[in-house]
Order: C-alpha cells, then structure tokens, then sequence
C-alpha cells in the first residue's frame, strides 16, 4: 500500500475519536419527569436493547475513513514480477571434478551465479541432458553430480533469452543465453574402465590402468538371441552379470508395450527379423538405428521377439556391443575431452529477461465508492428527516 | 445507576413578562364577553349568583342535582336549573406547590401560579371575593379594587419544594361552604376524580386547570437527543426511556388524560388541559370561553 498524500490521514484521527465516541455507550443523561408514573416499568430485554448501536453515525464515520483514504491517494502496489531463469545445468561428470578454487566445479560456478544473481532471483534447474527433471530454489540437487557419466547438454537447444548455462566449459560462446562457467585445468584420472583394463590421464598422458569389472544386469524378458550378444559383450569385457538393475553400470531392459508390430532393425550388413513394440519412450538410438533408447547407465529395447538375424551376425554384434559400450556408465570414469578443458572462471548473463511490472494500482475510484455507498446507507438509517 | 439532575430546573415562579399590564388589558376583554352574553346560556363561572333564569333540556352528563325533579315530575321530560350565581361570591382556588411542579421551561409553578393570578383577577373584576392558596401555606386574597403588587409579591416567592401534590392539599384544605367557584391548578399527579367530586356541592362549579410540561406532554425531542434516565422529582426509582418503555408512556398519558375528559362530563367539571409553555391569555381564553362566561 502506498500514499500519494499520507498527510491527509491525519484526518482518520478525527474519524476514529467519532467512531470510538459513536460506538462506546456513554452514560445516559438524567431528565425529571412529573408525570413518571405512567412510564411502564422496563423489562430485562428492554434494559438490554435499550442502547442500540448508532448504526446511522457508524456508517457515515466509515464513509470518512474511505473518503480520507481515496483523499490520501490510497493505492495497492502490485508485487514486482522477477526475472526468471532457466538454468541449464551440465550434469556431466567432469562437474564432480575440483576447479580452479578447489571446490567441485559444479559448486563454484554455483557460487558464480548466486555473485551474479539479484538476491531471491527466480530460477528453475534444468537437467541439460534430460529437460523432463527441473528444480525449483536456490541450487539444483546435488545428486545431479554423483559423478556418473552422463553426456553434456545440446547446448544449442538451449540458447534463448532466459536461459543460462551453468557447466564447467569456459569455451562455451551462447549468443543469447548466458554463462556460468566454472572453468577448470587439466585433471588426471580415469577416462575408461571394464574388466580387462582401464585408460588414465595422467603427467605424462593417458596410460593403460587397472581394470575394474562393472555390474550389468539384464531383463528375463530379453530375446534369446540378444541376450546371447549382450552376454557376450560383457563376457569380453570382464563385466558382471547380476539380476538385481540398482546401482549397475549399465541395466539392459526391454521396454513394456501393448501389442507388436514387425520389426525394423537393421545395419550396414546386417537385419533382425522379428517382431517390435510400439512403447512409448523406445527412440531411434544415436549410433545405431533400431527400436532403441539409452542413456548413462541404461538400455531399452522395444523388442518382442528375435526371430533370426540375417547377414553378418559378427558386424551386429560389434554394433551392438559399441552401443552397449556407449551406455555404460562405470562411476568415476570421466571422459578424456572433459578432463582436458581448462581455463578461469566465466560469467555472462546474456540477455535478461525482462520482468513484467505493474505501477501502483490505485484504489481512488473503489474507496470512492465505498465511502458513497455509506454515505447513503447512513442517509436510510438516519430515517428522512433526520440530520 | 445514574443519580438525579441537580435540582429541579424551575423551582421558583417567574412572571411572564409584563404580566401586570398583559393581565389589565385580557381582564376587561373577558369579562365583556360575559357582558354580551348575558342571558343568551348558561354562565359557568362568570354568572353572577343564583338568581333563577329559567329552565333547558338535561343533556346526558349533567350534574343531576341540578335536574328540575317538580317538572319532570309534572311533565315526563328531564330539565335543569338554568340559574345565575348570587354577586359577592367566593372563588377559592388551590394552586399545586408540589415538586413536580418545579420542571418545564418556563416551569410549570409559574403557568399555575400565573393563571390562579389571572383567574383571580377576572373574579375580583365581576366582583367575587377571590382567595388563591398555593401549597399546603401560602394564601391570598384578593378584591376588587385591589392592587395586584403585594399579592405577585407573596405569591412570587413560592417554591416547588412540598411533598403533597393536589391530592394532599385536598386532604388539608377545604375550601369554605360559601364558595361559589373552586378551581384547581397544577398537573393533577395523583389527585382522583373521587377527591374532585368531593368538592362539588349545590351552586358551586368546579373547574381543573391541569398544567403540564412540554417534556411530560411530548418526551420525544428529548429522547432523540440520546439516551435519557428519567427521574421522578417526587421519589421512585428512575426509569430508562426505551422504545417501548415511550410507547407505554404515550398510551398511559392518553388514558389518563381521557380520564380526566369523562371526569369532567359526569361531574360538571370545567377541565382544561394546557402545556406550561402556553401563553396565560390563551389558556383563559380558551377555558373561560367553554360556556363559561
């Protein structure tokens, strides 16, 4: 609420003594009457009702109140809208690595953006590679950098007013969206690891490591003949089979579907035949064109039924295997190209959005006419006559 | 519990003003009026003795010791005594000293004490021998001839200060055999019609000037101007003035009033019922005109 002449309400004083003086009962005054014996003796309920509210002088000391405010240039400011961002969020793992100032980089380019935000700034996180999981507050959860791997963002998807990047890659150049970059330097440590070896960035390059086996579970539901591929891809690459999905490096599923339709699944050299399933969330996969979708650490397959696979087998293996590999997502392993980024802290807001604000919404005509409403309400009460 | 108002407002007797010279031109206009009509009916107050004048048809409310009971015996038809009072009578009025009297504006005392005056003056004019008593105390005569100086000045200094009202006085004061007219004033609280009929005698008219306040007549202006505790300047406990409580009143005044009008035609009793607010001439006027003079 706002004022565009609070002297006036010094006014309301006087209103409020009236009132107060309308609505107290005061004693009432003594009169002689000689001829008081006529007047009947009062019962309890009239003693009671006998001091009524003065209704009529109530009503006009509020058709004051509302003529002082509307006089005082009462109006109701509205809530200024904020700005809001959508923040992108880089949920790769080299986000779990240390930065330049020591802190895991996803925390310091945090920091970044709490420096360059106005306090209580509007912001909902976006999982840059998965936009379905968003949060509302101050900070994304901070299970998005357990250090799993997971692809960086399209960024391109993302560059529009409103939006901000917040990643680790300083090399990053939005041409609306805005950046926070945690940057970083060169950062030793596992690039890649199965069962039968791994690969380290260390001083002196990358360099072969110990293999460390990984956990891959499979769904009974699978086809005999891909579960045979995927058992041997495993098999060459020293991971485990287990039943149980949680916490694996890669959980292989076939995904559920009403009904079935004939397959289309094939490679270079190669052709499943077979029955498919038309189930929501089974893609066209990246690297190879077929009824599946993956992620880090997960495969789905829309298919009901291997029938035979028709051409060169071998070839449909190593696709398989190369899509199997791709998904796999053994933690600790950051890819070599993120741990090689480097270079200081960087923040651009881009464009900011603009936030709708309204002026002072003013409350003149309302209270005028409430104040004429009382008014004549008090006329009624009054009785005509009266003053 | 509220407490009463300091005293009474209007305890004393205030003259109306020029009342002397204002008595001196209203005395001769009345009386002249009996003048004109001598012989045309009947003169209640104003005749002059009991001298026999004839006889007129009874009229339902009469006082029927007046009725001719050799004629209707001789003719099967009611009449009455159509007579004029004997010169030299007494005229004995009795004015109301009570406390009730002491409110009004101007106060009700003053209208009673100025109308016994104005009475009295216009019975010394058709030469009545006049005594006004106010209270259970205070007497004046008054005569033909007479100044009307010492009698303001006893009677001025009369105050709304005694117990009794009417209806007590009657229990003290008499008026004597002789009296021809006996006229009562002041509100009348309390008093009955059974101490009125207890005056009447042969020959003598009985007359109640009963004086009111413009408050006791109408409470309503002031009961607008917020809530009132009214208190009884004879004792009792106050009342508070509700709505209904005015209602009450309005319909016991009416009755009471009412009571007085059936009084007054069963018993012969020339009634007048004025406000203290009302001018003196206009009252005498207006009563005295009644088949009075």
């Amino acid at each position: 609420m706002s004022f565009t002449q609070p002297w006036v309400l010094a006014l309301l004083l006087l209103a409020l003594v009236g009132l107060w003086r309308a609505v107290t009962p005061g004693a009432p005054r003594s009169e002689w009457l000689g001829t008081l014996r006529l007047w009947p003796e009062e019962g309890a309920e009239g003693a009671a009702s006998r001091r009524r509210p003065p209704w009529a002088r109530i009503a006009l000391l509020l058709a004051l109140v509302a003529a002082t405010l509307a006089a005082a240039g009462l109006s109701r400011i509205q809530e200024e809208q904020r700005a809001h961002w959508d923040v992108i969020v880089d949920r790769s793992g080299s986000m779990a690595l240390p930065g330049p100032g020591g802190e895991a980089r996803w925390r310091e380019a945090l920091e970044q953006l709490s420096d360059g935000m106005a306090p209580g700034a509007d912001l909902t996180f976006v999982a840059g590679d998965d936009p379905t999981l968003s949060s509302e507050g101050d900070a994304p959860p901070e299970e998005w950098f357990d250090g799993a791997f997971r692809p960086a963002p399209a960024w391109d998807r993302f560059d529009r007013v409103g939006a901000l990047w917040l990643t680790d890659v300083v090399s990053l150049t939005p041409t609306t969206a805005g950046l926070v970059a945690s940057g970083g330097s060169v950062t030793p440590g596992v690039i890649s690891r199965d069962g039968g070896g791994g690969l380290a960035l260390g001083p002196e390059g990358v360099a072969a490591c110990a293999g460390t086996p990984s956990e891959v579970s499979l769904d009974p539901a699978l086809p005999p003949l891909l579960r045979a591929a995927v058992l041997a891809w495993a098999e060459a690459r020293g991971h485990r089979i287990v039943s149980e999905a949680e916490g694996t490096a890669l959980a292989v599923t076939v995904a559920e579907g009403a009904g079935s339709t004939p397959l289309r699944w094939e490679g270079s050299s190669w052709r499943v035949v077979g029955m498919g399933r038309a189930a929501p969330g089974v893609t066209t996969s990246t690297s190879v064109e077929g009824p599946l979708s993956t992620g880090p650490g997960w495969l789905r397959l829309g298919i009901a039924r291997v029938d035979r696979i028709e051409g060169d087998a071998a070839r449909f293996a190593l696709d398989l295997a190369a899509v199997l590999d791709g998904a796999l997502a053994p933690p600790g392993v950051v890819p070599l190209e993120e741990r090689l980024q480097e270079g200081p802290p960087r923040t651009k807001l881009g464009h900011v959005p603009v936030p709708r604000t309204a002026g002072p919404d003013s409350l003149l005509g309302l209270l005028a006419s409430i104040a004429a409403g009382l008014a004549v309400l008090a006329w009624l009460l009054a009785g005509p006559g009266r003053p | 519990m509220s407490a009463p108002p300091e005293g009474l407002p209007a305890p004393g007797v205030v003259w109306p003003e020029r009342f002397a010279a204002r008595l001196e031109g209203l005395v001769p206009r009345l009386t002249a009026r009996r003048e004109l009509r001598e012989g045309a009916g009947a003169s209640r107050i104003l005749g002059v003795g009991e001298e026999f004048m004839g006889h007129r048809p009874y009229r339902a409310g009469e006082d029927l010791r007046r009725l001719d009971w050799n004629l209707l015996a001789r003719s099967d038809q009611p009449f009455v005594v159509h007579t004029r009072r004997e010169a030299a009578e007494v005229w004995w009025i009795l004015v109301d000293q009570s406390r009730s009297m002491g409110i009004g504006e101007p106060g009700k005392l003053s209208q009673a004490v100025s109308l016994a005056v104005a009475l009295g003056a216009i019975g010394t004019r058709v030469g009545a021998r006049v005594q006004i008593n106010v209270g259970s105390s205070l007497a004046v005569e008054l005569r033909r001839g007479q100044s009307l100086a010492p009698v303001l000045s006893r009677l001025g200094g009369a105050r709304a200060e005694e117990e009794a009202g009417l209806d007590g006085l009657l229990a003290t004061r008499r008026p004597s055999p002789e009296a021809g007219l006996v006229a009562l004033v002041g509100d009348g609280i309390g008093l009955t019609s059974t101490q009125v009929a207890s005056l009447s005698r042969p020959g003598r008219q009985l007359a109640f000037l009963q004086v009111l306040a413009p408050v006791e007549l109408d409470p309503r202006p002031v009961l607008e101007r917020g809530g009132v505790l009214w208190h009884d300047p004879e004792g009792g406990s106050p009342r508070s003035a509700g709505d209904e409580g005015l209602a009450g009143y309005e319909h016991g005044l009416e009755s009471w009033l009412e009571g007085w009008g059936r009084t007054a035609a069963q018993h012969g009793l020339l009634w007048r019922l004025c406000s203290s607010a009302t001018p003196f001439e206009e009252v005498l006027t207006e009563f005295l005109g009644r088949g009075a003079l």
